[in-house]
């Protein structure tokens, strides 16, 4: 697995390449350090970026199922779920490569700013950005891991959509691509709400559970209330993990491994028009 | 002698309602080649595709006696990532496939005269065909299925593949091989595979055909597909 990680991971040298050298730039030339609009340009910079670099990796192994890339996985004895695994690591990689760098570059400003001037920096409203580590307290940290999370969750339920639409719903033949799709999100999403409106209800009949407590509520409340627009509840991630299990059954009970060649479709003359 | 693959194949492309197969019989033997002959778009490569279990039948009219990890496929192009060289197709197949023999592979691939830190793009068709081939057959199991191994490979190399086909052989092991060069495969192969349209695939014994027929296998197979 180790060694198909990294052979992923090169796929994605140049675009980490290229991000980085973009985030470089930008922080080169943003450089009015004692300036607050520098910090909210430079955050909203990274996260634009990191939010492309992740899109565009969720977007090249969802498409790897439907080009000729899929037949490098065809004869396989791995199970299904590491793939799923791997790729999903190597998206998470990607993004947290990407805020490191990003947030490595913001912090080194805001460093110097305070080491120059702490009176002014403590005043200013720079300590409570997202991205900014420098002058917060350790608990305020989970404010950019609530972001990250929050990103990977939905990665991870893209990653899931694609996966059962590709592989289980093909079953369904005579029904178009179209009410497939619907039905795949439907079910992975109308799971999750169901997840989280029984944990509701279990908290209403016994409060002690506490289920639905974000533990960082109060940090993210007062400084970021954007953070907090999260549909996917984080406590019900859990059902993550057995959702794509009994997709990853299903496929296998079914034996559609890998249905390559539908573009193949037009290449039969020979062949018959079926009759519904 | 086991049966490896018996029943009926039915196979529809519902996209383009589109029948390839609609209840052909077909069986594969262990300790046979066989080729598998017929004429351009009348489903060779959705055959062994479905063989091969790459992708599914219709109906689940096919028994199978073969672990899907005994299976080993050569589909008709290699497939490799833009910045790949050879060393990292080889541990991508050795981290993928637990069976995937390297030391075979990288041997194979000396002799065939492969630089393995060249990129696979830069590669010629014929050196890719190779390449493929010899990861197809890196693999241990137990039945080969190699769709078109031939296009672009030179005379040499052709003897070369054979040769491998021949060592690799024994009595477990079984060998589909698509092909339009009939000739090539005629010395090795022992039966004969005719895909003639969506509800016949004829099987012929070679031995049987060079007695009776009195005529060479290529023209035996021109002869049934003009019917």
């Amino acid at each position: 697995m180790k060694n198909l990680f990294i052979l992923e991971l090169k796929r994605f040298r140049i675009i980490l390449l290229i991000s980085m050298l973009i985030l470089l730039t930008f922080s080169f030339f943003n450089k009015n350090i004692y300036q607050e609009t520098t910090y909210q340009n430079e955050q909203l910079f990274i996260e634009i970026i990191m939010i492309l670099v992740v899109s565009i990796s969720t977007f090249m192994f969802v498409s790897d199922s439907f080009t000729d890339y899929q037949f490098l996985y065809a004869k396989r004895t791995i199970p299904n779920l590491k793939i799923f695994f791997t790729r999903f690591l190597v998206i998470v990689f990607n993004g947290l490569f990407i805020f490191i760098i990003g947030a490595f570059f913001i912090n080194i400003k805001a460093f110097i700013f305070k080491i120059n001037d702490p009176i002014l920096f403590l005043i200013s409203d720079i300590p409570n950005y997202a991205f900014i580590l420098v002058g917060k307290l350790w608990i305020e940290w989970l404010t950019p891991v609530t972001f990250m999370l929050n990103i990977f969750i939905y990665v991870f339920l893209i990653l899931m959509i694609a996966l059962r639409f590709r592989y289980f719903s093909c079953l369904y033949k005579d029904q178009s691509k179209f009410f497939n799709l619907v039905e795949c999100v439907l079910v992975i999403l109308l799971t999750h709400v169901l997840i989280r409106l029984t944990l509701y209800g279990l908290e209403q009949l016994i409060p002690i559970l506490n289920l639905n407590n974000y533990n960082y509520t109060t940090i993210l409340k007062n400084y970021y209330p954007i953070y907090m627009i999260n549909p996917l509840f984080i406590p019900s991630l859990l059902i993550y993990p057995i959702l794509l299990y009994s997709n990853v059954q299903q496929i296998k009970a079914y034996y559609v491994l890998l249905d390559y060649y539908d573009a193949s479709y037009n290449m039969y003359p020979n062949s018959l028009t079926v009759q519904k | 002698m086991k049966t490896f693959i018996q029943g009926q194949i039915y196979k529809t492309y519902w996209d383009t309602n589109t029948t390839v197969f609609y209840g052909a019989d077909i069986e594969i033997k262990s300790g046979e080649i066989y080729i598998v002959a017929g004429r351009n778009s009348v489903g060779k490569s959705t055959l062994l595709r479905i063989l091969s279990l790459s992708e599914p039948g219709d109906q689940n009219t096919l028994t199978f006696q073969i672990d899907e990890k005994d299976i080993s496929f050569m589909p008709t192009n290699l497939n490799y990532y833009p910045y790949m060289k050879i060393s990292d197709l080889l541990q991508f197949h050795q981290s993928l496939n637990k069976r995937f023999n390297l030391a075979f592979a990288k041997e194979k691939i000396f002799e065939f005269d492969i630089r393995r830190n060249i990129k696979i793009k830069n590669l010629s068709e014929g050196k890719k065909k190779i390449l493929s081939y010899i990861m197809c057959l890196s693999i241990d199991a137990k039945l080969y299925i190699l769709d078109e191994p031939f296009p672009y490979v030179d005379l040499i190399y052709d003897e070369n593949f054979r040769k491998m086909i021949i060592n690799l052989y024994d009595e477990d092991k079984t060998f589909i091989i698509a092909t339009h060069q009939i000739n090539e495969f005629e010395k090795v192969a022992s039966q004969c595979l005719i895909v003639k349209n969506r509800e016949i695939i004829e099987s012929y014994d070679i031995e049987k055909i060079r007695t009776d027929e009195e005529i060479s296998l290529e023209e035996f197979v021109k002869e049934r597909m003009r019917l």
